[in-house]
């Protein structure tokens, strides 16, 4: 069975170097112990006494770590570390049929605490039983009353062990920016009572193809900020990360996010990624900063109710620093709460396009909602395009150009 | 539809949408009415519910109501609805807009006093009160003139379990439009 369980992780593709292999035995092995512990006090009493406590005994299973990883080291062709140093771990799980049997000696041994752990199903979900757990208890049963219950020595197993195995891998992040040049996609899954509106996401068109390349069990995105389905990403495009839990390929060459780029931006045109790169854990927190604290800028394609002068809308050029007191917008106070929030608008371009439309460029804060500083919302965002230019503005359409 | 309906556009912004499409203003976009009218056709006390996509709604005057017909002033909007119960005195806190006053249909938001008349604003929809139109306190003709955007006169939060049987009991545009064109 062992070289079976060798086998299976030389093939299953994983490009580690390096491994921890741990074990799991099962949980009657406390009560064994305990039990062949009080054995060895009472024969062995006139050599033991006063020199050897039960906690000098060596566990099992701290023998079985520096004794078997190096044996199979040089079989699976990796490198054995302890601890948390490594990356891919395999653990050897070692199952008794008889192991529930046998435990339920603690219940007689101290009913008031198993009978109350039974009881508490969500926390005890796993099991009432843990190692440390029964090692905690059995300090506190005394002997009489443990022999009672509980051989000494402890009988020996009259059925075999199952020995199976399970293999693992730390998350690896891998970050990068999209641009989006579709009006009609979200950036994560649009989903309403459980029925999607969309059929696809930005997540989903990447995410898809970067769990495909690094064969992994499960994608998580991650992104700086977000911007409406009808709203383009356009410029550098936005910051983004996806943790990769339990990828078969950790290790990438320069080629790799070549191929790895193409195979995105082939998947749909109107999603791209550019400047892939495998990043840390702590630089997500500076993603989520970002989303916080960086400028953005956009451009928004505005039409007024009357034709306007072109003098009068060059007048938004000249302000700087505008300060908005934006009360949160009515199109998300579904799920916000109705606030009044300080932002910025650092400055502003105008492009005219015919006399009733025009192109308006802005530089604004962190959070600032473009839409309602066009047409206000109701005048629940003020300053607002319409007070300032005197004129109906609205906004026909938007675009991210720099995140 | 799936992906392949959907096309990329690289181009500048102008290029990027069909800008032949009718302009529709922001109530039109976002909004959709659903109309009250009064039993007593001589008071003509008609109100309106503008419906957002994501359930949050206006309560204004519908176009039928004579402060619009008529052009009538509003010399003050009345929040004090009862002895202790006074609108402009609504909290509701955080996401879950906690505290917000409980409102059925007929439970009255404000009054609008005008010249010859007072007239009850209904809440309409079983919901809860997120504000009154803090503007329209102030200054009372944007509810004549801007009834449907500026001149809203509350905003509720209908409770999610009532809002289909709410939208049933009420009038849709096309109802609403052939009622008001027989009256004339």
């Amino acid at each position: 069975k062992m070289q079976q369980i060798i086998n299976s992780i030389k093939t299953s593709g994983y490009d580690a170097d390096r491994f921890t292999l741990s074990i799991s035995l099962p949980i009657s092995l406390s009560i064994r112990e305990h039990s062949l512990w009080l054995y060895y006090e009472k024969e062995g009493k006139e050599i033991l006494e006063g020199k050897l406590k039960k906690e000098d005994i060596v566990p099992l299973k701290q023998i079985w770590k520096y004794i078997y990883p190096h044996n199979v080291t040089s079989e699976v062709g990796l490198i054995h570390e302890s601890g948390d140093t490594a990356d891919f771990f395999v653990e050897l799980v070692i199952q008794w049929e008889k192991d529930e049997i046998e435990m339920q000696v603690m219940e007689r041994l101290c009913p008031k605490e198993y009978k109350e752990r039974a009881k508490k199903t969500n926390v005890y979900n796993m099991g009432v039983y843990s190692r440390q757990g029964v090692d905690n208890s059995l300090g506190s049963v005394s002997h009489t009353k443990f022999m009672e219950e509980f051989s000494v020595p402890p009988p020996v197993p009259d059925t075999p062990f199952q020995l199976d195995f399970r293999m693992s891998r730390s998350s690896i992040w891998l970050g990068g920016r999209y641009c989006k040049y579709t009006r009609e996609l979200p950036q994560t899954p649009w989903l309403i009572k459980g029925v999607r509106k969309c059929f696809s996401s930005v997540e989903e068109l990447i995410g898809d193809k970067v769990k495909e390349f690094l064969d992994c069990e499960q994608v998580k995105f991650l992104a700086s900020g977000r911007e409406d389905v009808d709203v383009r990403m356009l410029g550098s495009g936005r910051p983004f990360a996806f943790e990769c839990v339990n990828s078969k390929k950790t290790k990438l060459s320069q080629s790799d996010f070549e191929d790895l780029t193409k195979l995105i931006n082939d998947h749909h045109k109107a999603v791209q990624v550019n400047s892939l790169a495998l990043v840390s854990k702590s630089s997500i927190k500076r993603l989520k900063q970002g989303e916080e604290e960086k400028r953005k800028q956009y451009t928004a394609l505005c039409i007024t109710k009357d034709p306007y002068e072109l003098e009068n809308i060059k007048k938004l050029e000249e302000f700087k620093d505008l300060v908005l007191k934006q009360e949160t917008p009515i199109r998300v106070l579904h799920r916000r709460a109705n606030a009044i929030r300080d932002k910025i608008v650092h400055s502003m371009t105008v492009t005219q396009l015919n006399s009733t439309l025009f192109k308006l460029g802005v530089i604004s804060s962190a959070g600032t909602y473009i839409k309602e500083l066009v047409h206000g919302d109701f005048e629940r965002t003020k300053p607002n395009l319409c007070s300032i230019l005197g004129v109906d503005t609205d906004i026909l359409a938007l675009d991210v150009t720099e995140v | 539809s799936d992906l392949s309906s959907i096309k990329a556009n690289k181009g500048p912004i102008e290029d990027s949408i069909d800008l032949t499409e009718k302009y529709q203003s922001v109530t039109e976009r976002y909004y959709t009415p659903y109309y009250k009218i009064d039993e007593d056709r001589t008071r003509k006390n008609d109100l309106c519910l503008q419906l957002h996509s994501n359930r949050i709604s206006l309560v204004t005057l519908a176009p039928s109501h004579p402060i619009l017909t008529k052009n009538l002033q509003i010399k003050e909007v009345d929040c004090q609805v009862t002895k202790s119960l006074d609108r402009k005195k609504n909290k509701a806190v955080g996401k879950g807009k906690k505290g917000g006053q409980n409102l059925d249909p007929t439970s009255i938001l404000c009054h609008l006093e005008t010249e010859d008349a007072r007239y009850a604003v209904e809440a309409i929809a079983p919901s809860k009160l997120i504000c009154m139109n803090k503007l329209v306190l102030d200054n009372p003709s944007l509810i004549r003139n801007r009834p449907d955007a500026e001149g809203h006169i509350a905003i509720l939060l209908p409770y999610l379990g009532q809002i289909e049987e709410c939208k049933a009991s009420l009038l849709s545009k096309e109802a609403y439009d052939k009622i008001i064109s027989e009256e004339r």
